[in-house]
């Protein structure tokens, strides 16, 4: 029995800390701590509402088009104010380049280190030009005896599998996404003025009015990144699945999943028509269920604040809180900044697994082929029980991001055919309410959010927000029940307490 | 240095970085060749807080040079949270080793908690610890986005992690700003290049920044500028005013306040910006913007008294109150007056002396 | 009513100073408001008329027209050979004894008060030093968000007047105070020009009439005696 403390987790947006008690070189249990409070419940009161979008929208860096459109959603409720068809198209269109900046970003800058290795690859065999050059470049690197971000890396580790030569093809592909996904978010500054935090979504719609130049600027960037997600990397997760195929028997977590939807469908606005539609899964049963944002609940047994900010309530609660009282790190007790947030008194996993297996099992267009495909290609045809695991929520990114590149398509179509046609609106024009209540329930790339508002004498009168990590990194509940990150961690084999590895790629799949 | 960059690019983002620098042209070779003849790559520590990592985010969006040159031909990054490939006590180690051989930038995102000390900790160290022991054996600091240079969105009133900047916390004399939400990626860039270049920090203003880049504001430069001086301006969003390009100074714009070299670097490429896509600016390279710049859709300076009176009364409410009852003040005097008869010949020149 | 005589007792510079400051004070009060709040334009799109240009233009032209008015007439107040009256401007000793007597009279607490040559206790005690005070915060903040080239240099003005900022909490607070002051100078402006009026009306002493003649009714023990410059000049 021995306590191993990883702090900091690295190649994350925030700070975490994971602390996890390892027997016989495999853990048996897990807290996960984030170490960072802010408190934006609390400076975002009692502002103007319409400047609420612009704070909220900076909750996080990596995700920021999804906080801000979440947050407007939000607001829109409360208003009264329905957006035109145009300005949620054009919602989509930059919620659709930042899900595709992301999950690049993830799949290579912040993950490929847990699987590729970089020292390996300098012996590997070049057979391209290309990839003699980024070996050579890599090699001179290393020479420079300048590691940079490199040292210290897990180099060499026995949990490294692939062979010098993929590699090396996954190293050149991490220096390539790195370009790619700058232009992602090139694609998305079209309609939203700048990426991170967009400009364009106040309540009401869009203030950008774009040509048709525009548009097709935006599909001429996004054309090249959507060419990398179907041509790179989704055969390099293919690649790297099959290598790593052990991940299947690791990383199960809580099995309950849930997504409120994301990327409207423009016609109804009904979440569970959306490209990946809402719903959640419970105990692992294979069947959708439909959720509601009022289902949301906050404890906080384990987390440093009052009592009076959990306690069963719903954030959207007009007596819901967040206020902090820090004691001290003591995993027995308070360990945690994480609220612990369930819906029916389950611990919920969100994500782009979570988002996958209710598009799979609510049939949303695209995404039973793509699974069944992948699954068939992994070796296991049908056998969709082993997703629920660190390899199913690896592979999920990239299955995703081609879907989002399918819906993108026919976004632009249709805004196309509106420009075109001349059918020309874009905000609706609208007023601060006296009073009033909203949420805006709407998926990050890493998992679900919700923004809950709650307008009085035209002000705020109370904000709650339940991002991703809420969820994620949830912590144990009064009965002990372990957050979904805690839970995955279990039975994960742990080869070098000085180097733990498999750790980390099991708390990466999270994408924290 | 070895450069593994073409040398077409790497003259584009010498001549990038001049222009930046209000340098002209004919510095690109001596910018080369500083860059160049470096011994090794300058040590980079990057220290981020409490943030959102958007800046790093935004550094990663940087075009000349794009994010794997800066990384691995121009500095050497020995520390950052979300790109490096250690965690853990291994990442820890990097740190450690760098502190220790001296020499190095530190580049700080996000603010430092005082209030609640704990509210951001790494490796159970408390952020003011950690910013006090790297920055002192710095050879420079410079604190990228509104949070680390002012304190940012976690400052804001009431500020209850008691959120400050890095230069409120080690000195503001050791600090050089980069203010931003997010910090400009060509900013960044050309900060760190400006002190490679001349071993010493830029000219700094009273709040710290480069003036090189923040001693002019938004307006100065905006593409909406015309229209601004010709009274034209938007009146509501996605009108035909907007397809226009009319200003948006009646929409909330704060560019008359804002120093900032926006209009000229863009972002993204130079893709695009903020006035670009039809919203107004919201002064994030200012101090405090989030406080002092409330009402983003306010005209200026049409907007709130902070924690005076409430989100609507502005001062256009105030003023005209205050003259409205000055007038009815004044009315019921004279009315006093008059029934008293003080508007009648009265002589009031014998009582008294003036002396 | 008491014997009165004619005396001059404002000669044409102190005239045309006000006079100037007057409309100076509206011209800047429109083109403020204006630039708070566009509310018309004029030419079209193709052919464009530089409104708001010419206001800032205007609203800085007489910004220095304000300034140097104001300073000339603080000179006259100390230097002039006329009347140098910087005694009447100010809480000075005198003024402050009098001070509750004038306020007394206003509240309606009693009836009448003494003679007052120029400036009465209110006005010398509290508007005009509230009103420089003004004028000097006005000219501070105008002077802190105006960028361009005074002094023979493009001023930089986080360099020249981050002090400002800091003094007034921050830029826009600092616009915020600079339009304030529009509002506190139209305060100003109507109790200055009701207290005329009511001083007219009780002392009918011709004192709307010297606002252009310079010229008004004293009584005769108050009046210079006359040739008195003269005669101090030929001691």
């Amino acid at each position: 029995m021995a306590r191993v403390v990883v702090d900091p987790i690295t190649r994350l947006e925030g700070h975490l800390r994971i602390e996890v008690e390892v027997d016989n070189g495999v853990v048996t249990d897990a807290w996960a701590t984030t170490t960072l409070f802010r408190g934006f419940e609390i400076f975002i009161k009692d502002r103007d509402p319409r400047d609420a979008w612009h704070i909220a929208h900076r909750i996080c860096g990596v995700c920021p088009t999804s906080h801000g459109i979440a947050a407007t959603m939000g607001l829109e409720e409360s208003f009264g104010v329905t957006p035109p068809d145009n300005a949620v198209v054009i919602r989509n269109l930059m919620e659709a380049a930042q899900y595709q900046h992301s999950h690049i970003l993830w799949f290579y800058a912040l993950n490929a280190f847990d699987y590729v290795d970089v020292e390996s690859a300098l012996s590997a065999n070049a057979t391209t030009p290309a990839l003699k050059a980024v070996q050579e470049r890599l090699q001179a690197f290393v020479d420079s005896g300048q590691l940079g971000f490199l040292a210290n890396g897990y180099w060499g580790h026995p949990g490294m599998l692939l062979p010098p030569e993929v590699n090396l093809e996954l190293a050149a592909h991490y220096l390539q996404s790195l370009d790619i996904q700058a232009k992602a978010a090139r694609a998305l500054a079209v309609f939203g003025g700048k990426f991170p935090y967009h400009m364009s979504t106040p309540p009401g719609g869009v203030t950008v009015v774009p040509t048709i130049q525009d548009v097709l600027n935006y599909e001429q960037i996004m054309k090249e990144v959507n060419d990398f997600v179907r041509n790179v990397m989704v055969p390099d997760t293919l690649a790297a699945g099959a290598a790593y195929i052990d991940l299947a028997k690791i990383g199960g977590g809580v099995n309950n999943f849930f997504t409120w939807g994301v990327l409207e469908d423009v016609a109804s606005r009904d979440p569970y028509k959306r490209a990946l539609p809402r719903g959640a899964i419970f105990d692992g049963k294979l069947s959708v269920e439909k959720v509601s944002p009022d289902d949301a609940v906050e404890y906080v047994p384990h987390s440093w604040y009052t009592a009076e900010s959990g306690g069963g309530k719903n954030p959207g609660a007009a007596d819901a809180t967040t206020e902090p009282e820090y004691t001290e790190l003591n995993t027995d007790d308070k360990y945690t900044w994480t609220k612990t947030t369930q819906i029916k008194d389950k611990q919920m996993e969100v994500g782009p697994l979570a988002r996958m297996l209710v598009a799979y099992l609510s049939d949303a267009p695209g995404a039973k082929k793509i699974i069944d495909d992948t699954l068939s290609a992994l070796g296991v045809p049908g056998q969709v029980e082993v997703l629920l695991s660190a390899l199913g929520r690896l592979a999920a990114r990239p299955l995703e991001a081609a879907l989002v590149a399918d819906k993108m398509e026919a976004d632009l179509a249709l805004l196309k055919e509106n420009i075109t046609s001349g059918k020309g609106e874009w905000f609706t024009q609208n007023e601060v309410p006296e009073s009033g209540t909203g949420v805006g329930a709407w998926d990050a790339p890493r998992g679900s959010l919700a923004h809950f508002n709650r307008i009085e004498d035209s002000k705020i009168a109370n904000y709650q927000a339940t991002p991703a990590s809420n969820w994620n990194f949830s912590a144990r509940d009064d009965n002990g029940t372990r957050g979904p990150v805690e839970e995955a961690l279990i039975g994960t084999p742990v080869a070098d307490p000085e180097a733990p590895l498999e750790i980390l790629r099991v708390v990466h799949t999270f994408d924290p | 240095m070895q450069l593994d960059i073409s040398r077409r690019d790497f003259l584009k983002l010498c001549g990038g970085t001049a222009a930046m620098l209000g340098l002209s042209q004919a510095w690109v070779p001596q910018i080369a060749r500083a860059l160049e003849q470096a011994a090794e790559r300058p040590p980079v520590i990057w220290l981020a807080f409490q943030g959102c990592s958007g800046c790093l985010e935004s550094l990663a969006k940087a075009a000349y040079p794009d994010i794997a040159t800066i990384v691995l031909d121009v500095i050497s990054l020995n520390y950052v949270d979300v790109l490096m490939a250690p965690s853990g006590k291994r990442a820890e180690k990097s740190l450690e080793d760098t502190v220790a051989a001296g020499g190095y930038i530190t580049i700080v995102e996000g603010a430092v908690a005082t209030g609640i000390p704990e509210a951001m900790t790494i490796a159970g160290k408390t952020s003011e610890e950690i910013v006090k022991e790297v920055t002192a054996g710095g050879a420079a600091t410079v604190c990228v986005g509104t949070c680390s240079s002012y304190g940012g969105v976690q400052a804001m009133r009431p500020n209850p992690t008691g959120a400050k900047g890095v230069g409120e916390v080690i000195g503001e004399d050791k600090v050089i700003n980069v203010p931003g939400c997010p910090a400009n990626p060509d900013t960044m860039v050309s900060t760190i290049v400006s002190y490679l270049l001349f071993g010493k920090a830029p000219e700094l203003d009273s709040r710290g920044r480069p003036t090189f880049a923040f001693s002019q504001k938004i307006h100065d430069h905006c593409e909406r500028r015309a229209h601004f001086d010709s009274g034209h301006y938007v009146e509501e969003y996605g009108s035909e005013e907007e397809t226009k390009g009319y200003c948006l100074y009646k929409m909330g714009c704060k560019g008359p306040e804002t120093h900032s070299p926006c209009p000229l670097t863009l972002w993204n490429s130079k893709q695009n910006w903020c006035i670009g896509c039809g919203n107004g600016c919201i002064g994030c390279m200012e101090p405090d913007f989030w406080d002092e710049f409330a009402g983003f859709y306010d005209t200026l300076p049409d907007t709130p008294i902070p924690g005076f009176v409430g989100v609507k009364t502005s001062a256009d409410y105030v003023g005209s109150t205050l003259v409205t009852a000055t007038v009815a003040g004044i009315g019921i005097h004279a009315i006093a007056s008059a029934a008293k008869g003080r508007f009648k010949e009265a002589d009031d020149a014998g009582e008294g002396s003036d002396d | 009513m008491a014997d009165r005589v004619l005396v001059k007792q404002r000669n044409w510079v102190y005239i045309l100073l006000h006079w100037i400051i007057v409309s100076v004070l509206a011209i800047l009060a429109f083109t403020g408001l204006y630039i708070h709040r566009p509310f018309f334009t004029m030419g079209t799109e193709a052919d464009p008329v530089m409104v708001m240009s010419w206001i800032r233009w205007t609203h800085f032209i007489c910004a220095a027209i304000l300034i140097e008015s104001v300073l000339i007439r603080l000179e006259l107040a100390f230097f002039s050979h006329f009347d140098a009256d910087w005694r009447d401007i100010g809480p000075s000793r005198k003024m402050l004894k009098a001070l509750p007597e004038a306020l007394s009279f206003y509240l309606f607490a009693r009836n009448d008060h003494r003679y007052w040559r120029k400036l009465n206790p209110v006005k010398s005690v509290i508007l005009v030093p509230l009103e420089l005070l003004f004028y000097l915060i006005a000219i501070l903040t105008g002077f802190a968000m105006f960028e361009g080239t005074f002094f023979w240099r493009t001023t930089d003005t986080v360099v020249l007047f981050g002090w400002v900022y800091d003094l007034f909490g921050g830029q826009q607070s600092t616009r915020n105070w600079h339009y304030y002051l529009f509002w506190i100078f139209l305060m100003i402006g109507v109790i200055h020009v009701y207290l005329n009026i009511l001083r007219t009306a009780r002392q009918r002493d011709m004192t709307f009439r010297s606002m252009l003649s310079g010229w008004r009714l004293v009584p005769r023990k108050y009046a210079p005696i006359k040739g008195a410059s003269q005669r101090k000049k030929r001691e």
